[in-house]
């Protein structure tokens, strides 16, 4: 017998153990029973099944492991499982739906973001690449080149399409998955070149080196050799001007017809160069400095006219590099509102941070070119050359009007 | 014939006399009935509060074990075996009963406290004081729940360990542990409600 864990009052215990009885003679008793043995049971007497089976004993309140009797447990739970069911089968409905759901979302989404990492990843090895390309026409290999490559992108639309619906129907799943994956890859392309912008400052710097080397040399009485091929000069992927020079040739008239006016003259200047006397060549880089005076604001302050020169000596190549010449009427006239807002709303807390400690707000207008670049910023007051600096990062997507200006009220933060 | 099973008593087990029985051994059986008829009368006693019922259900139990020898497959003693169908056959006759029954003159355990068995050397004062005692805890006893009253008997009356009470109740020794306790906090409740604090009771000494 096991030892009581609660002892009972006083000698409790013991009498509990030795509890009296008046026992009845059992001697007479095991006789009768002797007797009885092999009688059957009496009618309604327990059965044997009953008889051998655990006592059915409530279980207490607060027992361990309770032995509820089967009988309180049918009664009980009966009503319990079929709700459970019942919820358990709306569940599952209402979860087959969800699914299906998030399917089509993750369809719409994910498929053409592999895809588009894949292009993105292709377009920056194309863009860094260091080795010149086959085709003389596309040896621009910097991060310039890469940011006007929109259109051979959206032209392999029409290819991942077709991937994310095979050997169906079109139905309108597809339809929604094809248009989910255009604005997926609209959305990271913009995104990838955006992120790329830094990376190309230190080219355009290298660019400002070279041509400033270039002036020095047409200077020089040997600087009448004939430019270098893009073929022949080591790329080191830096785009120098002789290197694009070629490949623009062809364009110029191009974008003479199409831009005309500045950016055909732009265009024209570095056109002249190969065949040109080393004095036209040597003012084939001074061309441009017009255009970066253009840019230039009258009241700013000397030293912050470098970084603008800077940027502004980027785009001047841009108007052969524009993706649009190869898409036909499909470009808009001009950007859309809306583009102009996110992309000035994309550098406007730059253009904020200029204003900081100051509390006059700063009206600007920013020219966007029509490769979607910012030809110039007008801005007046002190901050104005770090405010144009800043907003001089805005970028669109290309449109077919020359030029197209937008106002901006620059806050301080 | 009794005296030589008497003989036999101490050198043939449970099993070897259930093994006897079910070989047509009606002596064997009957040395069996004896070694626990006893036991089997105080847990009926305990659980129906009836001497009468009581010796009926004795009764009943080991005809109905004998009948149904064939049936114990020995992988509990005996004893227990026994003990369960006594179990049953008073919860069923507990439960055809149509009114709940208090102890009554035919309790053998309040019979045995109203004789007067002092020990001859025992204070008069000290057996007046068991006999309450003894009063009390019966009734503690019975207005116990059935679950808990089998579990106490089971345990602390007729001395079976928790492993045994849960063979013969079918629930694990945690359980019977778990009610044991339960039952006795219970009982000291009611011993306590009927004055029998541990103070008092050093006092009366």
């Amino acid at each position: 017998m096991s030892e009581p864990t609660l002892k009972l009052q006083r000698n409790a215990d013991e009498l509990l153990r030795d509890l009296p009885m008046a026992e009845p003679d059992l001697e007479a008793r095991a006789q009768a029973i002797a007797g009885k043995l092999g009688s059957k049971p009496a009618e309604g007497a327990l059965s044997d099944d009953d008889l051998f089976r655990a006592p059915e004993l409530m279980a207490e309140v607060g027992e361990p492991s309770l032995p509820v009797p089967p009988s309180a447990v049918r009664a009980g739970q009966k009503s319990n499982f079929a709700e459970m069911a019942r919820k358990s089968l709306q569940k599952g409905e209402d979860d087959a739906t969800a699914l299906a759901k998030e399917l089509m979302a993750a369809a719409k989404s994910r498929r053409p973001d592999a895809e588009m990492v894949e292009r993105v990843k292709a377009a920056g090895r194309a863009g860094a690449t260091a080795s010149p390309l086959p085709t003389g026409d596309v040896e621009r290999t910097s991060g310039v080149v890469t940011r006007a490559e929109p259109v051979p992108v959206a032209a392999a639309v029409p290819v991942a399409a077709p991937a994310s619906s095979p050997s169906r129907g079109v139905s309108r799943g597809t339809v929604i998955g094809i248009f989910g994956s255009v604005v997926g890859i609209a959305a990271c392309l913009a995104l990838y070149f955006k992120t790329n912008e830094p990376a190309s400052s230190p080219t355009s710097a290298a660019l400002q080196a070279e041509k400033a080397a270039d002036a020095v040399v047409a200077a020089t009485p040997q600087a009448g050799r004939p430019a270098p091929t893009a073929a022949a000069k080591p790329n080191d992927g830096v785009v120098s001007p002789e290197a694009l020079a070629p490949a623009t040739e062809p364009q110029a008239p191009e974008g003479e017809k199409r831009g005309g006016g500045k950016a055909a003259a732009v265009a024209a200047a570095p056109a002249g160069a190969p065949g040109g006397s080393p004095k036209v060549a040597a003012a084939a880089p001074s061309a441009a400095a017009p255009k970066q005076e253009a840019v230039v604001l009258e009241d700013d302050p000397a030293p912050a006219q470098a970084p603008v020169a800077e940027k502004k000596a980027e785009p001047t190549p841009e108007p052969q590099l524009k993706p649009a010449e190869g898409n036909g009427g499909s470009l808009p006239i001009s950007p859309s509102a809306g583009a102009v807002s996110t992309a000035l709303g994309s550098v406007r807390s730059d253009a904020q941070a200029c204003l900081a400690g100051q509390t006059e707000a700063v009206s600007a207008s920013v020219t966007f070119g029509s490769d979607g670049h910012v030809l110039s910023v007008r801005a007046s007051g002190p901050a104005a050359a770090c405010i144009q600096a800043a907003l001089s990062k805005a970028h669109v997507a290309p449109f077919a009007k020359d030029s197209f200006t937008a106002p901006i009220t620059i806050r301080p933060p | 014939m009794v005296t030589s099973a008497r003989q036999h008593l101490p050198e043939r087990t449970d099993r070897e006399l259930v093994t006897a029985a079910r070989e047509g051994d009606a002596e064997a059986f009957g040395l069996l009935v004896r070694r626990h008829q006893k036991r089997v009368y105080r847990l009926a006693v305990n659980l129906l509060k009836s001497g009468a019922e009581a010796e009926d259900v004795t009764q009943d139990t080991f005809v109905r074990a004998y009948g149904a020898l064939d049936r114990f497959d020995g992988r509990s003693e005996p004893f227990t075996w026994i003990y369960r169908i006594c179990v049953n056959l008073s919860l069923n006759a507990l439960r055809s009963r149509k009114t709940r029954r208090a102890s009554s003159p035919d309790d053998p355990r309040i019979e045995a406290l109203l004789v007067d068995n002092a020990p001859a050397g025992g204070s008069p004062q000290r057996s007046t004081a068991d006999k309450q005692l003894g009063r009390a805890l019966v009734e503690g006893i019975d207005e116990l729940s059935d679950t808990l009253r089998t579990t106490l008997v089971l345990v602390c009356i007729d001395g079976l360990s928790h492993a045994e009470a849960g063979e013969v109740l079918g629930c694990p020794e945690g359980t019977v542990a778990w009610r044991v306790h339960e039952a006795r906090k219970k009982l000291r409740g009611m011993l306590s409600e009927r004055g029998f604090d541990d103070d008092d009771l050093e006092g009366k000494e």
